[in-house]
């Protein structure tokens, strides 16, 4: 793995069920976090989840039939990101702007309007690409923004977000795009929620990652953007970035279809190229933002990594939050990572309250102090995926 | 970049490996016509045709390893295996290879199919399995656990521009220096539910349902990528990606190329001049990632000696054609982008 020129982060959108943008999402983390419930969307299911309230999403995108939830999650995250970083479509007309997003439901969102044509109720009337291609949401962002870069959907389960910012980063160093929009976006669906229950990894609770008592996942839904910016266009508009996307790693563990390496193997691949690419390395580490999910064998693996590798480096999960937002998850907590790097501060890890005494580090138990400009989010995956975004402050950021 | 295509595998209607591919185009020249764009006539035939069998993965992998593994990661992983195979490296990849799965439709045809296209809850509540393959990534876990590749991973999903994006993809790993080598390679399933709705909505569309109505055939193909100069290369290379839309061209129009149009059509102004082109839809079907078919079938063109004068003669008795000719196998989107990959010697 070479070393990798740092990415600006010109501007951050967000939504979840902890706020309707980032500031909201910032303070609830800081203060208090939301409670999960049922889902109001699938009537009779009993486990909780973090929804986002429908008050958090414009309602002018409800009246467009077309708008899978998932989309408009994504177009709402992005339309803040972009403010903050102070574009405007009109301003993005004339530059190569690509699209990378990660979802996991986004994709599937097809098979409603699919059995309702089978069933010949409300017929959609869609060939096989329209069928794919609105529920696709980097496809429908650059057809809505009529951006002329390239537009990428990335699957790769509960580390799409992050591996949706690092293929984003790429474009940006290569010069393919001048500005890439890149995050994950997923929304609460009847077949991830039921399928979690199947695979028992679905908490009848509020999900306690790293706690003693933790029990499985709360699922989620939600957005978050990023907007990756070229140095030469950041410069020559005098735009101040937020923070660098400085290293990304990937890789696999090869071990299970649901369940993580015991040893954290694809993780350290991951960790470690995602540090070499920042010319990073542990000790520079301010704080992680852990995956932390609230399964056994998920914050097992977490702990254990970060004895070995993070002695004494914070860590915490922001699951207790937002829910697992699954092809969202990794671009929401990059946001975070991001957003508690700026204010030096990072929040407790939420749900967690008894320390587990077969693991050897716990996460923060109050909002915490750091120091540094360095912080990493990880995330791990279904199918043994593991993705690693770095990000540094200053610099002239 | 150039990167060297080190190996390849392919599973379609046609049988399995490449040698049953370039068989088929021996014994079925290029027509030049795209049968999934003319209509239902031929689709029905061209359907029972061109769906892959697996029955070959039995003899590589015990069955039992692969009973869980539905019939789309399965024909990936035995394309993916036989890629390796090809490339003479059934002793395993090195243990950091990227890999790198494009799909269009994803594994929810197969879903859909073997539920009835019911999606009802409490079905799917039943089924732990069904959940799990119906996972966007589970093909690419299925083969990164079975040929122990731990290297950077990536599935995504993008109709028919899925192939074009999983190859540039790939070479930028192996530019930014994240891997030497990335398995490569794309997937689609054939539904029967969603081409039935598809004809429906046709049929409700009074027949202007779209330019293509329905997907036509399945299959996968995977290759072995790896860095310029480092190998003894039997097979061309990937010399560009491009793409492209309508507001949008990344590169320069290639002069003096055969052009593979799989469900793309003919019009290719864009890329300002007239080449020769060419369409074996007719072995492998129309569906969103079969660009990886044409880029099979465009590797064996180039390097087996005659299939190129006998499949498309016109290109090799064309005026200008080059020494060192190159193959464009190019993918049009419903939606005006298109993507490019060009294979030369």
């Amino acid at each position: 793995m070479n070393r990798q020129q740092p990415v600006s982060v010109s501007g951050m959108g967000c939504i979840c069920a902890a706020g309707k943008n980032l500031p909201d999402c910032m303070e609830a983390l800081f203060t208090q976090a939301p409670t999960p419930a049922p889902p109001r969307s699938l009537p009779g299911a009993q486990h909780p989840v973090f929804e986002v309230p429908d008050r958090f999403l414009p309602t002018s995108d409800s009246k467009n039939p077309s708008m899978v939830r998932a989309v408009r999650l994504a177009l709402a995250a992005t339309n803040e990101a972009l403010a903050d970083a102070g574009l405007t479509p009109a301003a993005l007309r004339k530059k190569r702007v690509g699209v990378v997003i990660g979802t996991n439901v986004g994709s599937g969102e097809s098979n409603r309007a699919l059995q309702r044509d089978l069933t010949g109720i409300n017929c959609s009337c869609l060939s096989p690409a329209e069928r794919f291609l609105i529920v696709n949401p980097s496809q429908w962002l650059a057809r809505h923004f009529d951006f002329s870069g390239p537009h990428l959907t990335i699957v790769t389960a509960c580390s799409a977000g992050s591996d949706a910012i690092g293929v984003a980063g790429t474009w940006i160093r290569s010069g393919r795009c001048d500005v890439v929009i890149a995050g994950g976006t997923d929304a609460l669906y009847e077949v991830t929620y039921y399928g979690f229950i199947a695979l028992l990894n679905s908490d009848t609770a509020a999900c306690k990652p790293f706690d003693v008592h933790r029990n499985g996942l709360n699922l989620g839904e939600g957005a978050a953007m990023m907007v990756l910016e070229s140095e030469a266009m950041r410069t020559n508009r005098g735009k101040k970035g937020r923070a660098f996307l400085s290293g990304y790693g990937t890789a696999a563990d090869a071990y299970h279809l649901t369940a993580p390496h015991p040893e954290g193997c694809g993780l350290r691949v991951a960790v470690q190229d995602a540090l070499t690419s920042a010319g990073a390395s542990p000790s520079d580490v301010a704080f992680i933002n852990a995956h932390g999910t609230g399964t056994r064998e998920n914050d097992r693996v977490e702990s254990f990594f970060f004895h070995q590798v993070f002695p004494g480096v914070p860590f915490g999960s922001t699951k207790g939050y937002t829910g697992h937002t699954l092809g969202a998850a990794g671009a929401i907590e990059a946001a975070f990572t991001v957003a508690a790097l700026e204010l030096q501060k990072m929040p407790a890890n939420e749900g967690f309250d008894a320390p587990d005494p077969d693991l050897p580090v716990h996460p923060v138990v109050e909002p915490t102090e750091i120091r540094g400009t360095t912080a990493l989010s990880q995330t791990l995956a279904f199918g043994g995926n593991n993705s690693v975004l770095v990000f540094t402050t200053g610099r002239g950021a | 970049m150039k990167a060297f295509i080190r190996g390849a595998g392919v599973v379609g209607g046609f049988g399995c490996r490449l040698s049953s591919l370039e068989e088929a185009i021996r014994k079925r020249p290029a027509p030049d016509s795209d049968p999934a764009a003319s209509g239902s006539s031929t689709e029905a035939s061209a359907v029972s045709t061109a769906t892959a069998r697996t029955d070959l993965l039995d003899q590589l992998i015990p069955p039992r390893t692969l009973r869980r593994v539905d019939h789309y990661a399965r024909m990936a992983i035995l394309a993916s295996h036989l890629a390796r195979e090809d490339a003479g490296m059934g002793n395993g990849l090195p243990e950091n290879t990227g890999l790198i799965v494009a799909t269009g439709m994803g594994p929810t045809a197969n879903t859909l199919d073997l539920q009835a296209a019911d999606v009802a809850a409490t079905d799917l509540a039943l089924s732990p399995i069904l959940f799990s393959n119906s996972v966007q990534n589970a093909a690419a876990a299925y083969i990164s656990m079975l040929l122990k590749i731990r290297g950077p991973s990536l599935s995504i999903n993008q109709y028919e521009m899925a192939v074009p994006l999983a190859f540039q993809t790939a070479i930028d790993w192996i530019e930014e220096g994240r891997t030497e080598t990335v398995l490569v390679g794309s997937i689609d399933c054939f539904s029967k539910a969603l081409h039935e709705a598809a004809l429906n909505c046709r049929d409700l569309k009074n027949g202007n349902g779209g330019q293509r109505a329905a997907p036509v055939g399945e299959g996968s193909s995977f290759f072995i990528l790896t860095r310029s100069g480092t190998q003894d290369i039997r097979y061309p290379f990937v010399r560009h990606v491009l793409m492209g839309g309508t507001r949008r061209q990344n590169g320069a129009p290639i002069p003096n190329t055969l052009i593979l149009h799989n469900g793309a059509g003919r019009n290719t102004g864009f890329m300002g001049h007239d080449p020769v082109h060419a369409n074996f839809a007719h072995l492998y079907g129309t569906f969103p990632t079969s660009m990886g078919m044409d880029v099979a079938a465009a590797m064996l063109l180039l390097r087996t000696e005659q299939l190129l004068s006998i499949s498309v003669p016109q290109f090799e008795a064309g005026p200008a054609f080059p020494e060192n000719p190159l193959i464009c196998c190019l993918k049009k989107g419903e939606t005006g982008d298109w993507g490019m990959i060009v294979i030369g010697r």
